[in-house]
């Protein structure tokens, strides 16, 4: 009941703008003092461990790794390579832009750096090559939340230490969804193309300008490569990943491309610390929600009543699905993971879903509700990047939800997507 | 009045059983005038934190793994040196109940107190492909381990290299080849590791770890003395108990793997013996600083006629 | 990280500090930077409804919103104090060989707390004269104004509708 109240009063404090990490823990912390009899220092412990795990030191490294890719305008180098192939089928820079999607997604966890990497070097080129701007900025917006499922990813790393699941199976896991979507991704992007007759017709694919590319995108191209390979042969576990990738991000833009300075370099782990106390700071306040939840029995009674009403899992994960689509419009993607896993977990592996396969289908979930309005970090950022309306940017991505939907019923209702490669 | 009882196992890990037994005990004895209030699976705490918030009013009582009460006071690491119990010197309670009483003393001054010790499990060395039946099968091997400061180095002096890691990864590191074994209980063979770990070796002792189950001093000095009574009475049955069971279901757990073709070498009386050396070489350091503690289980052994 | 990994893999050496030195590192990097990073104008908030209101609603919504900060710092300085003081009395120690007091590790918590208050009561202050207390502040961190190349962080999210 006092959860109950409490709820309005947390959405309200995000209402009037507060910081999501101030509202979610004032509320949290408010509710345990006076209404659930817990001593104060509850609070601080349970504070203090949200941020106190191993699995959590991978953010700030591969925060910094995207940042500094970023920074060293590594996307270019990408979209030059691939664009001189696709180039053969009509939409070829749409198409490429979500290939380098991919590759990003691949080196970054982010779903907010790899839009941002993308979009500084292709918007203008998108328009250039007749596209609509509001296609444009959408197409990078959508693609970039490929970072969320294919490994290495913040996501999963969050949900790993909230929930306590190995996060290099979690990594594995989203391998082959995330592969799943940028394929539904660029089959819609066809069809979009040819319905309404963007981008330029297609070229013959310059072989040769691909061999003289090649050579200088070597060393960025075989970044995804190593730290896939790492994480799936067992050799270095996803924290050590985390800081193999910074200092192969800060060999390559420093010695190799030279395209970062040491001042940029400088500047760039500042902002990545910051990024990474951001991070930290939601997940207290998240933790401490999570504590309420638990302390108070709501993840119990919640267990309680789906075994009352005798609930197939499928049902489950529909409305978990329909439920998270809604949060996700209103909250951020950190805060949804740790608004919710606490609550949901428990709950999907009563019900006898695998917490693997649930995790999947959780940042399928976190992914939507990157781009769906009213607060959607993708669209913020490429309204930013592409100077145009927030608005205008999620119009531009209302074809894109019928993607996603086509691939979140995919991981939700097929496991198999998920779980080949773990299991 | 609440007695929070904090765990991080699972809600379905025998410990939890015994706690929901002990809570029951006390609900009855003292006429519902304590409730006992468990959460398992770290929905309140780790233990670790639980541990630390004894004597803030959060939490009343842990059942940790005895090492953790090390971060408090390295001397009551005395019962995590090998070869420091036997399940015979256990069912002794002559010497059951002073070794609980020489812990409680240590910790007493910090505002702790320890009713009780359970059994955890003696552990063992499981390998993927090294079928090891001595000492020196061990050197060079990685291996991973739980902490324990005397442990960390008698696994120095026999050449292993000890590499922490998740017990969630353990699995997956041996197979793939990062770690070559585990130190684990047989539970963990079975459930966990399966025929992934092909190979125990067991020297009996080595390391037979257990739960303290430490209450807030103050808190527990405060109740009445029939309530403290129903407590301490409640504990003394489960403990005595559980100690038994606990070690005939980690022989089926052993025998089960045997059944599923896995090879399990038990060290013989000559190689004990050695280990038991070796471990007195390690435990040289703890031995030295803490001589007081030493001498109380040398008195106690005397005195209840066991061990030695 | 590297480093015990490097030892794993290559010399056959683990060390447990490795792990939880980095941890606490991060630990007291976290907590220290809470009030940095909303100098900067990290912290991710909700602007959207707010700046829809009218200039007085607005600033009534920024001051409640600051006295919320500094209520969150306060509770946590206030939680952590004691914990502080209990990790003192019990001599706890961390769990590996660095041997560190547990006291002096949970010290970044009420310190952080501090910094953490003492960026919202800038706010508040800010709110109260009826400018914008959230905004990254000019010369606190590298904002995308001292970085030109570098896209927007996800803070430059002013609704440009
Ligand atoms: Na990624
Ligand atoms: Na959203």
């Amino acid at each position: 009941m006092t959860v109950a109240l409490a709820l309005p009063f947390a959405l309200l404090f995000l209402a009037i703008g507060s910081h999501v990490a101030v509202a979610l823990g004032l509320v949290a912390a408010v509710l345990l003092l006076w209404f659930g009899g817990v001593p104060n220092t509850v609070i601080a412990q349970t504070a203090f461990k949200s941020v106190n795990s191993y699995a959590l030191m991978a953010v700030p490294m591969f925060v910094l790794a995207g940042n500094l890719m970023m920074r060293g305008r590594i996307a270019e180098l990408m979209i030059e390579l691939t664009g001189s192939l696709v180039r053969a089928v009509r939409g070829g820079l749409a198409q490429t832009v979500l290939l380098t999607a991919v590759f990003f997604a691949a080196i970054s966890g982010s779903s907010v750096g790899s839009a941002a990497a993308i979009g500084a070097s292709t918007v203008e080129g998108l328009r250039r090559d007749n596209y609509p701007p509001r296609f444009a900025a959408a197409l990078v917006a959508v693609g970039g939340t490929l970072g969320l499922m294919i490994p290495p990813s913040l996501s999963f790393i969050l949900i790993g230490s909230i929930v306590g699941l190995p996060v290099d199976k979690l990594f594995m896991a989203g391998i082959l969804p995330g592969i799943m979507e940028a394929c539904l991704l660029m089959i819609g992007t066809y069809v979009m193309v040819r319905k309404n007759g963007y981008g330029r017709r297609a070229e013959r694919p310059d072989w040769k300008g691909f061999g003289q590319k090649l050579p200088r995108a070597l060393p960025a191209l075989m970044m995804p490569v190593l730290v896939l390979g790492s994480i799936y042969s067992g050799f270095l576990t996803p924290t050590e990943v985390s800081a193999f990738a910074a200092a192969y991000a800060a060999v390559l833009c420093l010695l190799v491309y030279r395209s970062v300075s040491l001042r940029d370099m400088w500047d760039t782990a500042r902002v990545s610390l910051l990024q990474t106390t951001m991070i930290f700071a939601v997940v207290m306040g998240g933790s401490l929600v999570g504590f309420v939840l638990a302390r108070m029995g709501v993840s119990a009674q919640l267990i309680g009543a789906l075994e009352a009403a005798n609930m197939s899992p499928w049902v489950f994960l529909l409305v978990v699905n329909i439920a998270l689509i809604i949060l996700g419009m209103f909250l951020d993607g950190i805060a949804l993971i740790v608004l919710t896993a606490p609550l949901l977990f428990p709950a999907a592996t009563a019900l006898g879903i695998d917490p693997i396969h649930f995790a999947v289908i959780m940042v399928a979930n976190v992914e939507i509700a990157t781009l769906t309005p009213p607060i959607g970090l993708n669209l913020f950022v490429m309204s930013g990047i592409s100077k145009i309306p927030v608005h205008e940017v999620a119009r531009g991505v209302v074809p894109f939800y019928g993607v996603r939907m086509v691939g979140l019923a995919l991981i939700t209702f097929v496991p198999a997507i998920s779980l080949t490669l773990v299991h | 009045e609440d007695l929070v009882l904090p765990s991080e196992v699972a809600a379905t890990h025998w410990k939890t059983d015994y706690q929901n037994e002990f809570a029951q005990m006390v609900d009855e004895r003292t006429n519902g005038e304590i409730s006992v209030k468990v959460f398992p699976a770290g929905q309140l705490y780790n233990e670790q934190d639980a541990l630390a918030a004894l004597g803030t009013g959060a939490v009343q009582m842990v059942w940790p793994v005895s090492v953790r009460v090390e971060s408090i006071e390295p001397a009551t690491g005395v019962i995590n040196l090998p070869f420091a119990l036997s399940d015979e010197m256990m069912a002794n309670e002559c010497f059951a109940k002073g070794l609980t009483g020489v812990m409680s003393s240590y910790v007493e001054p910090r505002g702790l107190e320890i009713l009780g010790l359970l059994r955890t499990a003696d552990l063992f060395f499981i390998f993927k492909d090294d079928e090891v039946a001595s000492m020196e099968d061990l050197k060079g091997k990685k291996v991973r381990v739980t902490g324990g400061r005397v442990f960390l180095d008698t696994m120095d002096r026999l050449g292993v290299s000890s590499v922490s890691m998740a017990a969630s990864e353990m699995s997956t590191a041996m197979s793939q080849g990062a770690i070559d074994g585990v130190f684990s209980s047989p539970a963990g063979w079975a459930e966990m590791i399966g025929m992934t770990g092909k190979y125990g070796w067991y020297v009996p002792g080595f390391s037979l770890s257990t739960y303290a189950v430490v209450a807030d001093k103050a808190w527990f000095d405060g109740l009445p003395a029939e309530h403290q009574e129903a407590i301490t009475s409640s504990l003394d049955e489960i403990s005595k108990r559980q100690w038994i069971d606990a070690k005939a279901s980690d022989d089926a757990a052993i025998q089960h793997m045997i059944g599923q073709g896995a090879v399990f070498h038990v060290a013989d009386e000559a190689e004990s013996a050695r280990w038991r050396q070796l471990a007195d070489e390690s435990a040289t350091s703890f031995t030295e600083a803490h001589p007081e503690v030493m001498a109380q289980m040398a008195e106690l052994e005397t005195t209840c006629g066991v061990g030695g | 990280m590297l480093f015990e990994a490097f030892n794993r893999g290559f010399m056959d050496r683990s060390f447990f500090w490795a792990e939880e030195g980095v941890r606490y590192l991060m630990i007291w990097a976290f907590f220290l930077t809470i009030g940095a990073a909303g100098r900067g104008g990290y912290h991710i908030r909700t602007e959207m409804l707010v700046d829809m209101l009218p200039a007085g609603l607005r600033r009534v919504c920024n001051l409640l919103a600051s006295v919320a900060g500094v209520g969150f710092s306060a509770v946590l300085f206030a939680a952590s104090l004691p914990q502080v003081y209990r990790y003192y009395t019990m001599g706890m120690m961390t769990e590996s060989n660095l041997d560190l007091p547990m006291w002096v590790l949970f010290m970044a918590m009420p310190i952080g707390a501090l910094l953490m208050g003492g960026y919202y009561l800038g706010c508040l202050i800010r709110a109260w004269k009826g400018a914008e207390p959230f905004g990254a502040q000019p010369g606190a961190g590298a904002t995308p104004d001292a970085a030109p190349d570098a896209p927007p962080e996800p803070h430059a999210s002013e609704d440009r509708t």
